[in-house]
């Protein structure tokens, strides 16, 4: 603690009382007079051409207003590659695709009208695995893209790693698939749209970029951004799934248009596991070498994702999987692939972690292969080959603070790395490397901040920061608090209105405390160089002698001289020519946007974590408990403890999930576990009684009071650290995400694992018979 | 809880719409057996018990049920009645005693404890405090807790029908995944559980991903009572693995007669993985099932026999 009052405490968060209390009011309690239902009619095939649509007793039913076919609208298409249309007309290419759209003064008479509407459809051959769908004779998903490659690739070379890796001492070499995950927010996806009379369109979401949907709904309804406001009521859950603007909120807006009344579309719980964007599965197929000292000398990976039928952030995720495997460790030599396919199974988008955590499934557990290869102790090995700080990775990031040398040696030291170990029990670890400085992902990594202290010492931050549940408002308000000696009470955050808050391009890349918390920062330091002039002149010191804690303005060689921050604001206002106490900033991390060839220094600063568990797996059923958890976080320094806390808790339990149960299980395109029943997201009960969080405060130069992003550092090495303490526990490594207990154990049946691996060639064509 | 199957499509002609609402129903509170059964023979099977509704209520929402009419049974005092030990030591569960009456019950954890384990294992406290025994047992999921137990236990089942109350093992009980003998005429009034024979151990074992709101995989139920170190009465019995719940006399056979040492268990096991009859769906293979299916029955039996 270097004598901050707030900053490095334990604080709920903001809206904790209301969260808790049911007082919050989410999309769904959300509703406008004269509004009317909207529901959607999903194809029933996976691969189809549409021959005909007859919607007449769909209309004829009491109640509808409104019944929308892809010839009746004119809308643009959506995606950064503008390949996904809002309604489909021509033909359907996954089952979630969107038909028609109803809206009626009743959900249930919408739900009626849909299934009145008759379609005939051609079925044609689909294709739901990315390695067939790459095959000449493959059915083809887009007219422009022959051979079902999304037309954006991703080739990355640093050094010569074919050549590095053959004169290795020691090579390790595999092939990794995960699988279809799924978000599961709490709150379903909704939208709620009205046009007022002029035009205008209010468009109520739990959007996670409402300046980007301001105008992705601009080109896709063809109006003016100026005629799109977009609000945000509480959000319950978002995890990268809305990153995106997607077809049920342009059909939301579509219907208002056409119906001249609010139009709100809300997903029932089957319809979010079916429609909602999905974690994309890969097939990674990688080698690692190192010399005899366990160096590591060189790495090549190729990925093949599924992209799903159409283009999302899912396709861009390559980037940010990449710089795990570029640049965890020290490489010199790095040769990288991905290539997005085409399929007929439902699309993928942004997920916490964002490739991140399948890169680090493959790479961590490669890591742990090499170690025993080499004879090393992984966790030596890791330490051996961690990056230091101030260096230079092949990406060209400039890695400025860093602690994985630290987090690798807290996290094996706190799980009993070296303590014996009872049959069937394993330990593993896992390192993670990540942007902790925003991403230029776009154009804009900024955030706009206008802070405002009115005559009661009552602070307002208006931002477009979104709050998704990462606790982001809380950190900002701590921010501000402390810089400007207030209680923490005497903060509010303003931040669901385009209209009134200034641009921020989103929240995603673990961003929100580093961007935003230094564009607070920036905005209330304005506000107290205005402040401290009329503080100084009360105490009748000099503005360096004054301090602003608890309140108040303290001269710092006289503490009993004092005077009220509310008392020194209204001395301000309340005379001739008085002043107001508003500060601004947009703040601009200094990060580069990569080029073409994955160069540039994409984060201001990075971070840094490493996770270590203890497993026991049973040998019989392949159930595998976690008896300790262990998480060490180089954070940079700690805002707020409890919401850091909590955000590492929930992306291990995610992260457990990802590693153990949940998969959404897709069969010739068709979602087969569309509930929680069957989708096995884990519960309090299944998670370890023991887990414990370090913090290592590296004191990042670039972040707010030291602070580095954090939100999707907790996901990303859970898998690969499990499935290393599985090795431990049973000498048996699986490639294939769940590991579930009916794969571990027919893993265990099936013997070594390894011996698979070695058959498989560096360059050749990637083939099916992996592991 | 929710109804342990795969949710079906909710397809119509032009495709797929996931429905919010509720379809339109008819609402009726019947307040005496009599009544229950007239409404019954009323609608002719096109109508739906509601007790806890924690499974019919999803099955409506989800389509896989679509009941003209809903007769809420709730409020017969003949169904309840909570858990009573009668003259002779047989105890009797009335049909609407909650799973969570059932699970904290001081009776039944004294007398037949299996019981009160199994239940615990159950869904969540929220749905325990909802749902019913008679409901777990009616909508015949072959992955009912509460039947492996019931069934190590011998019980039996009382039925209402017009033509009076009888009473039927309940292995007889079920007919088939979310089948049972009640048809569309009849009412479960009560669980009755024989006097546990003398010296009688048990142990449930449920294997499935989650440690709570889960779905067994596989479940496993065994009794034994030993006289003298030799096995006098075995049940083994098995749960989601067959289209009902599946007790399995080869096994029990095995037992019976010998001391219960590593060798007859392994034999009980390995037989009941024979009579399996698992289905391949989205919670596990065939396979994997029977295999679990062995090692569970020989962990419980080691747990009782051994």
């Amino acid at each position: 603690m270097s004598g901050h009052r707030i900053v490095g405490t334990k604080v709920p968060k903001l809206d904790a009382w209301d969260k808790a209390t049911g007082a919050a009011r989410y999309g769904h309690d959300v509703s406008l007079p004269g509004m009317l239902h909207g529901k959607i009619l999903r194809s029933p095939h996976p691969h189809a051409r549409i021959k005909r649509i007859d919607v007449r007793r769909a209309e004829a039913l009491p109640g509808v207003h409104c019944v929308l076919t892809a010839d009746r609208v004119r809308v643009g298409k959506l995606g950064f590659l503008g390949d996904h249309p809002v309604l489909k007309g021509d033909k359907v290419r996954c089952v979630r695709d969107e038909v028609a759209a109803v809206a009626a003064t009743s959900e249930a008479a919408a739900e009626e009208a849909c299934a009145l509407i008759r379609v005939e459809y051609e079925p044609l051959p689909a294709v739901f695995d990315p390695l067939e769908a790459m095959q000449p004779e493959a059915p083809r998903i887009h007219e422009n893209a022959p051979d079902n490659l999304v037309p954006h690739r991703y080739e990355f070379r640093h050094g010569d790693a074919e050549r590095a890796i053959a004169g290795s001492a020691h090579v390790v070499q595999g092939t990794y698939r995960t699988q279809f995950m799924t978000h599961c927010c709490l709150e379903p996806c909704f939208a709620l749209a009205a046009f007022d009379p002029a035009g205008r369109l209010t468009m109520t979401s739990s959007t996670q970029v409402p300046y980007l949907m301001q105008s992705h709904l601009s080109r896709a309804l063809g109006i003016h951004g100026k005629d799109v406001r977009v609000l945000q009521p509480t959000i319950g859950g978002a995890f990268g799934s809305k990153l995106d603007t997607h077809p049920y909120e342009v059909l939301a807006a579509l219907l208002a248009r056409h119906s001249g009344r609010p139009v709100r579309i809300l997903y029932t719980r089957e319809e979010e596991f079916v429609c909602a964007p999905t974690r994309q599965p890969m097939i990674i197929r990688m080698a690692t070498g190192c010399d005899r000292e366990g160096r590591l000398t060189g790495r090549v990976c190729e990925a093949i994702l599924d992209n799903g039928a159409y283009t999302s952030w899912g396709a861009t995720t390559p980037h940010i999987m990449l710089v795990g495997i570029s640049s965890l460790y020290k490489l010199e030599h790095v040769s990288f692939r991905a290539t997005c396919v085409y399929t007929n199974n439902p699309w993928s988008g942004a997920f916490r972690g964002y490739g991140n955590p399948q890169g680090t499934f493959a790479n961590e557990q490669q890591m742990d292969e090499l170690a025993r290869k080499a004879g090393i102790d992984p966790v030596e090995f890791r330490i051996r080959n961690a990056n230091d700080p101030n260096s230079t990775t092949p990406q060209g990031f400039r890695v400025t603070t860093c602690a994985l040398k630290e987090c690798l040696d807290t996290a094996a030291t706190r799980v009993g790395w070296r303590e014996p170990k009872r049959p069937n029990e394993g330990v593993g670890i896992a390192g993670m490397f990540h942007v902790g400085g925003g991403g230029r992902v776009y154009k804009s990594d900024a955030c706009g901040v206008i802070a405002k202290l009115d005559d009661f010492a009552h602070l307002t931050l208006l931002t477009g920061a979104t709050e998704i549940g990462t606790g982001s408002d809380t950190a900002m308000a701590m921010l501000a608090a402390e810089e400007l000696g207030l209680p923490l009470g005497n903060v509010s955050v303003i931040n669901n209105d385009t209209d009134a808050a200034p641009w921020d391009v989103g929240i995603h890349a673990s961003r929100t405390t580093f961007i935003a918390g230094n564009a607070t920062l920036g905005a209330v330091r304005e506000i107290r160089r205005k402040l401290l002039p009329w503080a100084a002149k009360e105490l009748g010191c000099s503005e360096d002698a004054v301090e602003l804690h608890d309140g108040s303005a303290w001269r710092r060689d006289d503490p009993a001289r004092s005077a009220p921050i509310e008392k020194l604001v209204r001395t301000a206002h309340f005379r001739e020519q008085g002043e107001m106490f508003v500060g601004q900033c947009f703040y601009d991390p200094p990060n580069q946007f990569q080029d073409p060839k994955m160069r540039g220094n994409v984060s201001a600063t990075y971070s840094f974590a490493a996770h270590a568990v203890r497993v026991r797996v049973d040998p019989e059923t392949g159930k595998v408990k976690i008896l300790k958890f262990v998480a060490a976080h180089d954070i940079g320094k700690v805002i707020n403890r409890l919401g850091l806390e909590g955000q590492i808790e929930g992306a291990i339990a995610q992260g457990i999930g990802y590693a153990l149960t949940e998969q959404l299980r897709i069969d010739g395109g068709r979602v087969g576990n569309a509930s929680f029943l069957d989708y096995k997201m884990l519960n309090a009960a299944d998670l370890p009684e023991d887990v414990e969080i370090h913090f290592i405060e590296s004191a990042d130069p670039a972040g707010p009071y030291g602070a580095k992003g954090v939100s999707e550092a907790g996901l990303i090495p859970t898998a690969a650290a499990i499935g290393n303490a599985i090795r431990d526990a049973t000498g048996v490594r699986l490639h294939r995400l769940p590991m579930s207990p009916e794969s571990v154990l027919a893993a265990i049946r099936a013997g070594e694992q390894e011996a698979l691996d070695s058959e498989l060639e560096v360059t050749g064509p990637l083939t099916r018979s992996g592991t | 809880m929710e109804a342990c199957a795969t949710h079906g499509p909710s397809a119509s002609a032009g495709g797929r719409v996931f429905r919010a609402a509720l379809p339109p129903f008819e609402y009726l509170a019947a307040t005496s057996v009599p009544e229950a059964l007239r409404l019954l023979a009323k609608f002719r099977g096109r109508a739906v018990l509601l007790a806890g509704g924690t499974d019919v209520l999803v099955q409506m929402r989800t389509g896989k049920r679509v009941p003209e009419a809903v007769i809420d049974i709730k409020r017969v005092a003949a169904l309840g009645g909570g858990v009573k030990v009668e003259r002779g030591g047989r105890i009797a569960i009335g049909a609407l005693t909650t799973l969570a009456d059932i699970e904290h019950d001081a009776k039944l954890r004294r007398l037949v404890p299996l019981l009160p384990e199994a239940v615990a294992t159950m869904a969540s406290p929220q749905v325990r405090n909802r749902g019913t025994i008679g409901g777990n047992l009616c909508n015949a999921a072959p992955s009912a807790d509460t039947a492996p137990p019931l069934l190590a236990l011998d019980a039996l089942v009382r039925l209402h029908t017009r033509k009076g109350v009888r009473t039927m093992p309940l292995a007889e009980f079920f007919t088939g995944p979310g089948r049972t003998a009640l048809g569309t005429d009849a009412v479960l009034g009560a669980i009755l559980v024989p006097k546990p024979p003398r010296g009688l151990r048990a142990a449930f074992r449920k294997h499935g991903v989650r440690e709570a709101m889960e779905c067994a995989v596989v479940s496993v139920a065994v009794a034994v009572a030993k006289e003298r170190g030799t096995i006098r009465h075995a049940r083994v019995v098995l749960g989601a693995v067959a289209p009902t719940p599946l007790r399995v006399p080869a096994a029990e056979a095995l037992l019976v007669g010998h001391p219960g040492g590593p060798l007859d268990l392994l034999a009980a096991a390995g037989e009941a993985a024979d009579a399996a009859r698992p289905i391949t769906d989205v919670r596990g293979s065939s396979d994997y099932r029977r295999d679990v299916v062995r090692t569970l029955v020989r962990r419980a039996l080691e747990e009782v026999a051994g």
